[in-house]
């Protein structure tokens, strides 16, 4: 009998107790959508994650800054000093302030960031500038503002087009519009979102607000060892600077951070898909014997019109496959479905990779043939004399 | 026996003997049989519950073994085949028709009917041109595509003869093929039989204990505790 009888056939018996059939899948339908849940999570949070630091550069360090006791910190003062210290290891640091404030724009409560930085910050995170100018080294203390690009949009939702020259009022201080910026990327390290910031000279703003600095963003000097040169750094810090808390998070870090997320989403998803196979492929086991049971007379009547041993195992094995199989399709769907609402919610591009499908529906086949070849075996050992008999 | 039949000997039987090992019991069910059969015969194997009839059915369709004894059918030994041998004998060879019918619930009457030859690895297109043409030879044409349990208990056996001949096989083996019938629409099958054997020279071998069924072959075989006495039909 040819293979497509042999699959014609099993679909037709499959189809006569569908629903039984789809009860016994259900674990197999968990299990490959876990599979390939698990696998099309990981992928996309990968692409997510090496398109953000293609964007930024896996060279760009974050330093955070926090000063347990008052005056421990580190002031604008001291920033000749950092940037000559760190100079061994970073090419360029940039400090910043921020100071957020809530104030009511067109009707609506918006909140922005005064953003106090250097000329550098533009280099160091790659802004493009949309119009006018970036603050320059020699700004100091005047209070320039580049406008991120949702400040504008909420300022133009609000009926006022900034452009170079215009000048804000924002917490009772007034600022010069210079320059304009384009959408931003997001930061990696969780810190602020430009474009929902002004930039302001960072000795305007530590006027203004007295200057902590909060963060030092920085550069590694091509060639160096990540790892090492953000030691030494740190070595540095609690050298001259012994009571200030200096954090160093490195893309290196933060994608590690992520896959140590991600392993753990991993693991869970992983075991929830094998003990969701195993019960599964049991069920397969479970209502292939039943079938087997079912169909004695059956077995014993093809024997007799000349199925070989052999014919009667493959037919039962290729409707425990065929029935593993519609089991990982539904279960293919399933973990698409649950990737494409991840993705959803976490705003990445959806995708499912030919690899993943191709693995969740060869997993549900090994299943079909490992868990289908005892109730095969019993099948075509059926004794046709006590089965015709019966 | 005369010379053409034995020159032209479909099955033969020397000494068949089947026990069975029950508990520590032996039971000793064919004691030593022995009959030729010769292409183109029709004959009734008759003998009451118990007699070894059913043994003999299945030893003679392939799907059992004799203890000891030779059978052969058309000429090769049967005693020295394995199972894969076996099964292809039984397809090309012989046509079980049972007395329940036991066609395949969930395949429609040419599915059915196509179903040897699919074994015998024949395209499904053809096995079922096949099918479709010896439905209508046993006048089932226009049921071709209702499932078993759509047809009544005569049409159903219509079906499994069909089945049982469209291999083409050299013996029609059946076994009580009018039990679960009523008489007249038993003798249906039964003018089948007989339109077979005159008209195509097929050999058909009935296992019956109906002696009106019986007396319509033209050799008769008595089954008697595990012996055969070979009779004239005339005289059952």
């Amino acid at each position: 009998m040819s293979i497509w009888a042999n699959i014609l056939e099993a679909m037709r018996n499959l189809l006569a107790t569908k629903q039984r059939s789809i009860l016994a899948l259900i674990g197999i339908i968990i299990g490959t959508g876990s599979v390939v849940a698990m696998l099309s999570i990981g992928g996309m949070v990968r692409h997510e994650t090496l398109k953000r630091f293609e964007d930024m550069g896996t060279d760009l360090i974050s330093i955070r800054l926090r000063a347990p006791e008052p005056d421990q910190g580190l002031g604008v003062s001291d920033l000749a000093r950092v940037e000559q210290g760190l100079a061994p290891w970073f090419a360029v640091v940039t400090p910043s302030i921020e100071a957020g404030v809530w104030f009511e724009l067109g009707g609506q409560e918006q909140f922005f960031t005064q953003l106090g930085s250097t000329a550098n910050m533009q280099a160091l995170y790659r802004l493009e500038l949309a119009a006018g100018r970036f603050i320059s080294p020699f700004d100091h203390y005047q209070r320039f503002a580049v406008v991120g690009q949702q400040v504008a949009n909420a300022y133009a939702d609000a009926g006022q087009l900034l452009a170079p020259g215009s000048t804000l009022a924002i917490d009772g201080r007034i600022y010069s519009v210079i320059g304009l910026l384009e959408r931003a990327p997001e930061d990696l390290f969780g810190g602020t979102d430009v474009n929902h910031s002004l930039i302001i000279p960072i000795g305007a703003l530590s006027r203004l607000d007295g200057g902590e600095i909060d963060s030092l963003a920085a550069r590694i000097k091509p060639g160096l060892a990540h790892q090492a040169s953000i030691e030494q750094a740190g070595q540095w810090f609690a050298q001259h600077f012994p009571g200030l808390d200096a954090e160093f998070s490195s893309p290196e870090q933060m994608i590690a951070q992520m896959q140590q997320q991600l392993r753990l989403l991993t693991l869970m998803l992983g075991a929830i898909g094998s003990i969701s196979l195993v019960v599964g492929g049991v069920g397969v086991m479970n209502i292939m014997l039943v079938s087997v049971t079912e169909r004695r007379r059956e077995i014993g009547v093809r024997l007799a019109i000349g199925a070989r041993r052999r014919d009667v195992r493959r037919q039962f094995l290729i409707e425990a496959v065929i029935l593993a199989l519609i089991g990982g399709l539904l279960g293919l769907v399933l973990g698409a479905l649950a990737a494409w609402v991840v993705a959803y919610f976490a705003g990445w591009g959806f995708f499912v990779t030919l690899p993943v499908l191709l693995l969740g529906f060869g997993v549900s086949a090994a299943i079909g043939v490992f868990f289908g070849f005892y109730p095969a075996v019993q099948a075509s050992k059926v004794d046709p004399i006590i089965a015709l008999r019966s | 026996m005369n010379a053409s039949l034995s020159q032209n000997r479909l099955l033969e039987l020397e000494g068949i003997r089947k026990e069975f090992q029950i508990g520590p019991a032996r039971l000793e069910i064919l004691k030593g049989i022995s009959f030729e059969v010769a292409a183109g015969e029709l004959l009734a194997v008759m003998g009451t519950s118990g007699s070894g009839k059913s043994t003999l059915m299945n030893i003679l369709g392939l799907l059992d073994r004799p203890s000891a004894g030779r059978y052969r059918i058309a000429g090769e030994d049967i005693g020295q085949l394995d199972e894969p041998s076996l099964a292809r004998l039984r397809n090309e060879r012989i046509g079980f028709v049972f007395q329940q019918f036991n066609l395949l619930p969930r395949l429609n009457a040419r599915d059915n009917v196509a179903l040897p030859l699919q074994y015998r690895g024949l395209p499904r297109r053809e096995a079922l041109a096949r099918a479709r043409a010896m439905l209508d030879a046993v006048g089932m044409g226009d049921r071709d595509h209702h499932r078993p349990n759509e047809l009544s208990g005569g049409q159903q056996q219509r079906v499994a003869v069909a089945r049982a001949l469209v291999g083409e096989p050299s013996l029609i083996l059946a076994d009580e093929p009018t039990g679960a019938l009523d008489s007249r629409v038993g003798q249906e099958i039964m003018d089948i039989f007989l339109r077979l054997h005159h008209e195509q020279g097929t050999t058909v071998l009935i296992i019956t204990h109906d002696s009106g069924i019986a007396a319509q072959c033209a050799r008769l075989l008595r089954m008697r505790d595990g012996l055969l006495v070979e009779h004239d039909a005339l005289a059952a």
